[in-house]
């Protein structure tokens, strides 16, 4: 194994990170509904994000109390990858940009 | 009475249902199918609609033809106006009207294909009655399938978090009890799939 040291180099600070949207994420957002089963909805999202229990069931709670839970972020493509996955277990769920 | 689902020594899952609930999900699920395939479905397979034989040069549009065989409308599809298909179906941005039928129209095909598939594997593997035996594939489908009837009829029944007061307000020979009884059996069933699944049980 090598160990390269270098100087940190001075790399220009992107000022315009904000006006390119680069802070703000797309987000998956799960909302309540009356039919969908608490222990349905905690497993869905262990099984298709790979949440841990006490995640997913948090995540659950916070939709069942809540009315909604930001449930995964990331790209916009990688979103609505998550929203048709959401779909297909009968959740509704919607995609949009963090606010 | 049907047993309830739960893991057996070998990994499986089985469950045990009288011929009368077979019965039933079978026709709940015919139905569901029926609704899945109908309307705008036909569009999806290529056959011209109506509209495009009046206008002779949508059909030979390359682009509409391409579309139509990998299975994308090209004509812009909102939502579906049946409120159960709209539940089963549902718009994927609620902010953003013009992403939405973008989205559905990249997604929607696939989601009743997915959806009519699952159907398809619990219509094979439902005998007509006795123990029935999964594996964890086809478990999966029947859980989503479950879930999928149990929307249909909950958006039919208006169903709300406290609809057990509703259901219990209704006269001795109201038709809905029955619905509301099928929409239980169908909750016990999927929430019994669900904790085998998780190993809850």
């Amino acid at each position: 194994m090598v160990i390269v040291s270098v100087a940190p180099v001075e790399l220009e600070r992107p000022e315009a990170e904000e006006d390119l949207g680069l802070a703000r994420p797309w987000i998956t957002i799960v909302w309540n509904d009356p039919i969908n089963l608490m222990s349905y909805v905690t497993y869905v999202f262990q099984k298709h994000f790979g949440y841990s229990k006490e995640k997913a069931t948090k995540l659950m709670l916070d939709v069942h109390h809540k009315g909604k839970a930001v449930v995964s972020n990331g790209s916009r493509e990688e979103m609505e990858r998550d929203v048709s996955a959401m779909h297909g277990y009968g959740l509704w769920a919607t995609l949009q940009q963090d606010s | 009475m049907s047993t309830a689902f739960h893991r057996v020594r070998d990994g499986s899952i089985r469950a045990s249902f009288e011929a009368v609930e077979a019965g039933v999900l079978t026709n709940l699920i015919s139905q569901l199918a029926t609704l899945l395939q109908d309307e705008r479905s036909g569009a999806f397979e290529g056959m011209p609609s109506p509209d495009a034989v009046d206008e002779p040069l949508t059909r030979h549009d390359p682009a509409a033809d391409l579309a139509a065989a990998v299975g994308l409308s090209s004509e812009p599809i909102s939502t579906p106006t049946d409120p159960v298909l709209a539940r089963l179906l549902p718009d994927g941005y609620t902010d953003d009207p013009e992403a939405a039928v973008e989205f559905r129209r990249y997604t929607e095909y696939d989601l009743r294909m997915a959806k009519l598939s699952a159907a398809a594997i619990v219509l094979d593997t439902l005998e007509s009655g006795g123990t029935l035996t999964l594996d964890e594939a086809q478990a999966h489908e029947w859980m989503r399938v479950l879930n999928d009837l149990r929307l249909a009829i909950g958006t039919r029944l208006d169903i709300t978090e406290d609809y057990e007061a509703v259901a219990d307000s209704l006269p001795e020979d109201d038709p809905l009890r029955g619905l509301y009884a099928v929409y239980e059996w169908l909750t016990w069933m999927q929430d019994s799939l669900v904790s085998a699944l998780a190993g809850d049980r």
